[in-house]
């Protein structure tokens, strides 16, 4: 694929290097990505337990989900750069992996439908629609939200 | 018999061998450790974020702290479970990582700064909207807890990077 | 400067204050341009996750015989390559050839490219891992 020399090429690029071949840049680059993704994964279940009903029922869901927004996108930022940059770092050992193209095609997925259905399901006015189509709703979210999560740890366990 | 020989023997049992071993167990405790932090730790951090007031400052302290303190419920079993379960297949190796032991002092130390606030400083909480914000002990046990968490989390990561 | 961004630099300080000893950073640790291979008897196994360990001694230049370290995928890599312990557990005391990505160090240990069992299958490890 042509894109690979061009990764390879920047995969040499002194900062790049400096992070994977130094003794603190991977450990830090992965640690910001855990922390990202806990808090990402945690906002979402937030909103999608609140949308299904299990748990937070005593908060407005529209004024949960405004106020939940920010962190969302922060933890988004966070988990996509250092994400990024791990990628970055060997990204011949990412592009070869069946897990990672599966975890990519999930994460556009998981944010098309965060950003483009979920936000009508947690506007004001969902306790209108019927309970099992907001179940449904939340499931399918964490399906995707999850899925991401699953399939990055199985790069470090399946070809 | 020593801790350490008991962690040998603990590493070498037939039950830490099956999971050491396997093709699929390994990855699946491994997996929920991992995927269990959103469950447990995240609902802490959204809390302290609440009670330092950085986030959530629409909602009330005392009806917003409880609830997420009680959804950090649902994870922390998976946690400690799966944890045990990985400690288990690398009892010895994980004996004399520092890392390791680091995060054991991270949990500790969570543990403690959790119990003190239930003892301390919960009960108090509904009054403190009204009063214009958590007290300076609440919002230092808020800091402490993100602090030691996200030192649990470094230490995980990076005691695999010693064996 | 907003408190959401006040928090993340928090988070940010906190996790770079920790100290972090890489040991087990492949690309840190094994060079992909160095290849050696090593034709031995295979005489150990340690098969465990996430990372399997083989040990192989062969024939150096003096004649004497050197102990190489070698490091592998975990035990479902190999499953969806359609090996297993016992394929590799066949080949102890046999004959084995190891195609490994050498350490930095130089020392006499490397991690897997590819594993010609004594049985005459070969393991490909890559492009994974190479």
């Amino acid at each position: 694929m042509f894109l690979l020399p061009l990764l390879q090429s920047v995969s040499n690029w002194a900062p790049i290097v400096f992070i994977r071949d130094s003794k603190y840049g991977m450990p830090a680059v992965q640690s910001f990505h855990l922390v990202g993704l806990m808090m990402l994964l945690a906002t979402v279940v937030v909103l999608d337990l609140r949308l299904a009903g299990f748990a937070l029922r005593d908060f407005e869901i529209s004024k949960l989900a405004r106020q939940i927004k920010p962190w969302t996108v922060g933890a988004i930022v966070l988990v996509m750069s250092s994400g990024l940059l791990i990628f970055l770092a060997t990204p011949g050992k990412y592009v070869d992996s069946h897990p990672f193209r599966l975890k990519m095609v999930l994460l556009c997925s998981a944010l098309l439908f965060h950003f483009g259905v979920l936000r009508r399901f947690t506007a004001a006015g969902s306790a209108a629609r019927p309970r099992l189509v907001n179940v449904g709703v939340a499931c399918l979210s964490l399906t995707l939200w999850f899925g991401v999560g699953w399939a990055g740890r199985a790069i470090a366990f399946i070809p | 018999m020593p801790l350490f020989e008991w962690c040998q023997w603990l590493q070498h049992t037939r039950f830490a061998t099956v999971i050491t071993e396997s093709e699929w167990l390994f990855p699946l405790i491994e997996g929920s450790h991992i995927l269990a932090l959103p469950l447990s730790v995240g609902m802490i951090v959204i809390a302290d974020l609440r009670l330092l007031g950085l986030a959530f400052r629409g909602e009330a302290t005392g009806k917003f702290v409880p609830n997420f303190l009680r959804l950090s419920r649902i994870g922390f079993p998976v946690m400690f479970l799966t944890g045990g379960l990985l400690l288990v297949t690398q009892a010895a190796k994980a004996y004399g990582n520092p890392f390791f032991r680091a995060k054991l002092i991270f949990l500790l130390l969570a543990a403690i700064n959790a119990v003190a606030y239930q003892k301390l400083l919960y009960p108090k909480m509904a009054d403190w909207d009204s009063a214009g914000g958590a007290p300076a002990g609440a919002k230092f046990c808020a800091a402490f807890s993100l602090v030691v968490w996200i030192g649990v989390i470094v230490c995980g990561r990076t005691m695999a990077y010693q064996f | 400067m907003t408190s959401r961004a006040r928090s993340f630099l928090i988070l940010f300080a906190v996790l770079l204050a920790g100290p972090a000893w890489a040991h087990h950073n492949m690309t840190a640790v094994f060079d992909f341009n160095d290849r050696v291979t090593v034709t031995g008897t295979l005489t150990a196994i340690d098969w465990r996750n996430p990372h399997t360990y083989f040990t192989v001694e062969a024939k150096g230049a003096g004649g004497a015989v050197e102990s190489w370290q070698i490091e592998g995928p975990s035990p479902s890599f190999f499953r969806v390559r359609d090996v297993g312990k016992p394929d590799f557990e066949d080949s102890v005391g046999k004959t084995v050839t190891v195609e490994i990505s050498r350490a930095r160090d130089k020392s006499r240990s490397g991690l897997i490219r590819t594993f010609k069992l004594s049985s005459g299958k070969i393991v490909s490890a890559c492009p994974q891992n190479c």
